[in-house]
């Protein structure tokens, strides 16, 4: 179905972005990711915490650590429940991990070829989390 | 003059729905999908959308508290959702308020249906992967 023509108005439109997966690759470096977070957090009303923002530019600065900047910055969101989430993928693997408030990762993972799902959790990140952030960087 | 349905009936496929989300690219995350605590106390539990045709962005916004957080509205065909797991579905969710645009509110039922994490985060990814394809994406204001 095609979408009738948008409603919006006074907003700037962006869907030059919306199509390129440089929309994630290039808006932010990691200085601007960090940044970011913090603005997330510092919003009146805002969903985001000061410390779980905190946290969040510690993990992605631990994964990109340790997998080397191969490992692009990824897509970065609030959720209304106070977590942060991260998106990667290519052509072939999709990567979503959220940090909740309370510190706890979750991890989840999917093969867009096979359909295999895999998800984990606890309150750091394991090797099995490592080795399939690999197959998106 | 658009129409609405009964409390909980579903909407007609041909519809559009619009949710607001915090984008920082223009993309919809994942994220936008997260039931809130209010979101899942609800019988049915519903994640908040308008429709298209009843309600704009901005009355979206007003209703939703104009809170910074939402700095998108992102769009769903409605026969797009449900093509996406038979448990999901977009039905009317009629609210007591008189703004312009309340007549519009919706909920996206079936989210929390699966039973388990992974199955429920590739639902997230399914909505946000069909809210990118019709991308109706505009900012409220500029990204940080």
């Amino acid at each position: 179905m095609e979408p009738p023509p948008t409603q919006i108005t006074n907003v700037r439109p962006v869907l030059d972005l919306i199509d390129s997966d440089r929309a994630t690759s290039t808006t932010f470096d990691a200085f601007g990711a960090d940044a970011y977070l913090r603005s997330l957090a510092m919003e009146p009303g805002a969903w985001l915490s000061a410390q779980t923002a905190e946290s969040a530019i510690g993990l992605l600065r631990y994964v990109r650590g340790a997998l080397g900047p191969g490992l692009r910055i990824p897509l970065i969101a609030p959720a209304v429940d106070g977590s942060v989430g991260f998106t990667w993928r290519n052509s072939r693997y999709y990567v979503n991990v959220r940090l909740d408030p309370s510190g706890e990762i979750e991890f989840f993972f999917e093969d867009l070829v096979t359909g295999e799902l895999w998800s984990a959790e606890g309150r750091r990140t394991t090797e099995g989390m490592l080795t399939r952030l690999r197959l998106v960087a | 003059v658009p129409t609405r349905g009964e409390h909980h009936e579903s909407l007609p496929g041909e519809a559009l729905v619009l949710r607001l989300v915090e984008s920082s690219t223009g993309k919809v995350a994942p994220e936008a999908f997260i039931l809130s605590t209010a979101d899942k106390a609800q019988n049915p539990p519903l994640c908040s959308v308008f429709d298209s045709e009843q309600t704009t962005p901005e009355q979206a916004h007003r209703l939703m508290g104009e809170k910074p957080a939402y700095t998108a509205a992102g769009f769903l065909p409605v026969v797009g959702v449900r093509s996406l797991d038979s448990c999901l579905d977009v039905i009317w969710d009629h609210v007591a308020d008189s703004r312009p645009g309340a007549l519009g509110h919706c909920g996206i039922k079936g989210l929390e249906v699966p039973d388990t994490k992974a199955k429920r985060a590739q639902l997230r990814r399914k909505l946000a992967d069909l809210a990118n394809e019709h991308a109706r994406t505009g900012y409220f204001r500029a990204p940080a």
